[in-house]
């Protein structure tokens, strides 16, 4: 049954109706028969090509990795970002409480609050100046016990603005 | 289809095959092959078919049957299709428009099919001539529109510079603070909004009422309500989550000092930008440049991950570090307050500066206001006002005596107490000492000590006129001092060349011309410093942004007189203080040495003449330096109008007492000591 039907190959073909003088044209389906069967060679059933499947089933799995990865990268991008931004707020918190406290250290230590907290000490401003003459002596005793006597002003000052020098090199223009 | 149906079709249709046969669709569509089929073995049947199927969907073609029947003949059905499908073309053309042309007949399907291809067609090409569209010449505005949507860009400020002190203090500095702001499109109930927030916030009823207007027009979409108020008052506001109201950060510029050095700092807008004092002057040092960050956000807010943040950072203004000592500066204004009540002045100002740099320590003013409170000025009057220095200038006279060597400090002349200058011209004028007394020898020790007026002419009458005006213009008088502070005077200064009469001796005592405070304080300083003119100098270094810390240049000086005649002028100015009979006993310091001179000037009054008895008004100054033997600090005291009638209008009653004050708060905040040998007025 398999051979004849594939002995026979189901062809549309067109033809024209001569009858009666109409050259109406119409389309039949005829069965014809092939004219020329070549001899077949003996088949036989060719183990699965498994290569191809191993080959896709890596494809899937680099593209699933990449996939994958590529989320993986996403996601630590995300992450990296949000970090970020808590960071560029932590500054910007930072900095803003860094003004505020130089604010209020500049405040305690305005001459018009320590004058006040004196007076409320009952310290009085000085109106005489009067120079004492240490003896020589007692300045080399004092300078043997450790104490350098020095009063140098300026460089604590220095050091105070390199200091601040420090910090606003650093976070002057942060965002 | 069977032969049964076929027959009946045929019968069917058999008498009306010729009205059938008009019809120009009988050999279209879905039917006609089978017709066609028909026709092979029964012909003349396939068009009666057609005719049939299509007779009630073609009332069109049945207001032409009685054309077509006039035409129609029994055999035609026979004839060949292409020559009826010609007839039924060509009747179409001349029967029916061209838009009759588009009418659908059920069945008639393959027309329609290409009709619907041809419209889809047609909208195909808009779709994809509007995406080409789109992507090309009218990509730019879609762009930016995502752009928007999806693109944050904010301006990063950059904080002003901040102004110390010399002693690392803050004068002033920009803090963050809050501003409230307004939506007006958003806010719901403008009346209440309007009336919460002017309770809230204190506002003034015409400001309320401005809001009120703007809330209710709704044109803005922005509008400040209260700018840099205290953070607490804007949280409070903003935790009432009104619609349309949101709070700004923004920097605010403050003197956490108070007062102090408010005048020489001046102020800045509200936006930040100098207006007056060293906020102008260093206004493009102080000022930033703003950065900006460019970011893509999501709808909450949030950095898009790997979108790229553009940030360019906010480049922070100069620092300036003053040569103010802030706790001097405080002590010097509040003794200048306490001086000018106390005197019932209209004022006052006072300079010190350090004698071999220049530098400024402190500068207060202070004036009278409305209310009768004497309080530090917002104008830097030390800088902008004038006043002819009377007395104090024949430290000038003489000087320029010594140095052009007509006299040295013994020599002695013949000094009257009163006399008449250019008696009988335009230019007379009677000049007196203020000590009265007759005609008596004097020495130039003795014309300075008692600051003889008559003295002073007779002396500065040998040097000549050029050449003494050029001695007062190489003090510094006439031009603006190094400083260029904002509205700084030059004072009035005529060259000598165009003295005229009396002009050409009553600057000698300090009259026809007129100074400022720091132009008196620097020429007085020449003389401590050896004779060399240094320029006041405001500013001891800058901090840049990148912290780095640079110093300002030297002062500028220039040698005015001999340091042998500064020397002498020294030596007498110290027995201004110091001799008994000296104008300036209350300047003394003890164990320090004190080199100064007393001025009291009369001051001209509106109709141009310096008035009469009782009504005189007068400035009083002193101006000193110490330790005399080794200058550190030079000091100006003047004050504007002391009480005319009391015994304290005089420079050395009402302005030397308060150069000791200042100088003993010197001494203490600036370390000074005596130099060996040095005991003051009191002899060694």
């Amino acid at each position: 049954m398999a051979m004849a039907a594939r002995t026979e190959r189901v062809t549309t073909v067109r033809s024209r109706i001569h009858g009666g003088g109409d050259e109406a044209r119409v389309m039949v389906k005829r069965t014809a028969a092939v004219a020329h069967i070549a001899p077949r060679p003996q088949l036989v059933v060719v183990p699965r090509q498994r290569r191809t499947a191993r080959l896709i089933a890596a494809g899937c799995t680099v593209v699933f990795g990449l996939m994958l990865g590529a989320a993986a990268f996403q996601t630590q991008l995300a992450s990296r970002q949000l970090t970020m931004d808590t960071l560029d707020r932590d500054i910007r918190r930072a900095h803003v409480t860094y003004d505020v406290l130089r604010r209020e250290r500049a405040e305690l230590r305005s001459p018009g609050r320590l004058s006040e907290e004196a007076i409320k000490l009952g310290m009085v401003p000085a109106t005489q100046t009067e120079f004492v003459q240490l003896d020589a002596d007692l300045v080399a005793v004092v300078q043997r016990s450790g104490a350098d006597g020095s009063t140098d002003v300026d460089s604590s000052i220095d050091e105070e603005f390199e200091r601040y020098a420090d910090v606003k090199a650093e976070a002057g223009g942060a965002p | 289809m069977s032969t049964d149906i076929r027959r009946r079709h045929a019968a069917a249709v058999a008498t009306s095959s010729r009205t059938v046969t008009a019809d120009p669709r009988t050999r279209r569509g879905g039917t006609v092959p089978q017709s066609r089929s028909h026709a092979r073995r029964e012909p003349g049947i396939t068009s009666t078919t057609k005719s049939a199927t299509n007779a009630k969907a073609a009332p069109a073609q049945r207001n032409h049957k009685p054309a077509k029947r006039g035409r129609q003949e029994p055999d035609r059905s026979l004839r060949p299709m292409q020559k009826r499908v010609k007839t039924t073309k060509r009747q179409r053309r001349t029967t029916q428009p061209a838009g009759i042309s588009l009418t659908f007949r059920a069945g008639d399907s393959r027309r329609r099919l290409v009709a619907v291809f041809v419209i889809s067609v047609l909208l195909f090409a808009a779709v994809v001539a509007r995406v080409a569209f789109l992507q090309t010449a009218g990509s730019d505005s879609l762009v930016a529109a995502g752009k928007a949507q999806r693109v944050s860009e904010s301006i990063l400020y950059a904080p002003r510079g901040t102004i110390f002190a010399r002693d690392g203090g803050e004068l002033v500095m920009s803090v963050p603070s809050s501003t409230l702001i307004a939506n007006p499109k958003l806010v719901t109930d403008p009346a209440g909004v309007a009336a919460l927030l002017g309770t809230m916030l204190q506002l003034t009823p015409e400001k309320q009422q401005s809001l009120l207007a703007a809330f209710t027009a709704k044109e803005k979409s922005f509008l400040y309500i209260a700018r840099q108020i205290d953070d607490d008052l804007a949280n409070s506001v903003i935790a009432l989550d009104l619609s349309g109201i949101e709070v700004l950060r923004e920097d605010k510029r403050i003197m956490p000092s108070g007062e102090v050095g408010r005048s020489l700092l001046g102020r800045t807008d509200i936006d930040g930008i100098g207006t007056a004092g060293m906020e102008l002057l260093y206004n493009e040092e102080l000022t930033g440049i703003n950065g900006e960050r460019v970011r893509e956000r999501d709808a909450e807010g949030r950095s898009i991950p790997g979108s790229g943040a553009t940030t360019t950072n906010a480049v922070p203004g100069d620092d300036l570090i003053l040569t103010l000592d802030r706790s001097l500066q405080f002590q010097v204004e509040q003794a200048l307050i306490a001086r000018v009540t106390e005197l019932s002045a209209k004022g006052g100002a006072v300079v010190v500066m350090d004698t071999a740099t220049g530098e400024i320590y402190a500068v207060a003013n202070v004036s009278r206001n409305d209310d009768g409170g004497v309080a530090v000025t917002s104008a830097n009057l030390a800088a902008v006002e004038t006043f002819e220095p009377g007395s104090v200038a024949k430290v000038f006279s003489l000087a320029a005596v010594v140095d052009s060597g007509m006299a040295t400090p013994d020599t002695v002349i013949s000094v009257p107490g009163k006399i008449v200058y250019d008696r009988g011209t335009p230019w007379e004028l009677p000049i007196s000492d203020a000590e009265p007394h007759g005609t008596q020898p004097m020495s130039l020790r003795d014309i300075i000590v008692h600051s003889s007026n008559i003295g002073t002419l007779m002396m500065t009458e040998k040097v000549g006129t050029q050449a003494f005006g050029g001695y007062l213009e190489a003090f510094g008088f006439g031009q603006k001092t190094a400083i260029n502070f904002p509205d700084e005077s030059a004072g009035i200064y005529e060259p000598a060349s165009e003295w005229e009469g009396t002009e050409k001796v009553t600057p000698s005592f300090g009259y026809h011309y007129a100074v400022t405070a720091f132009q008196l304080a620097a020429a007085v300083n020449t003389v401590a410093n050896g004779g060399v003119y240094v320029a006041p100098k405001l500013v001891t270094a800058t901090i840049g942004a990148d912290g780095e810390v640079t110093d300002t240049a030297p002062s500028q000086s220039h040698t005015v007189i001999q340091p042998s005649t500064a020397a002498t002028m020294t030596d007498m100015m110290t027995d201004v203080v110091c001799d008994p009979n000296g104008t300036g006993n209350d300047a003394q310091i003890p164990d320090i040495s004190v080199a100064g001179k007393t001025g009291t000037a009369y001051k001209a009054q509106e109709d141009n003449t310096y008035g009469g008895a009782g009504n005189r008004a007068y400035r009083a100054s002193f101006v000193g330096f110490f330790p005399a033997n080794a200058p550190r600090v030079t000091i100006l005291v003047t004050i504007d109008e002391p009480d005319p009638t009391s015994n304290d209008r005089f420079g050395g009653k009402a302005a030397a007492p308060l150069f000791a004050t200042i100088a003993t708060a010197a001494i203490h905040e600036l370390q000074i000591t005596p130099s060996p040998g040095d005991t003051g007025c009191t002899a060694g």
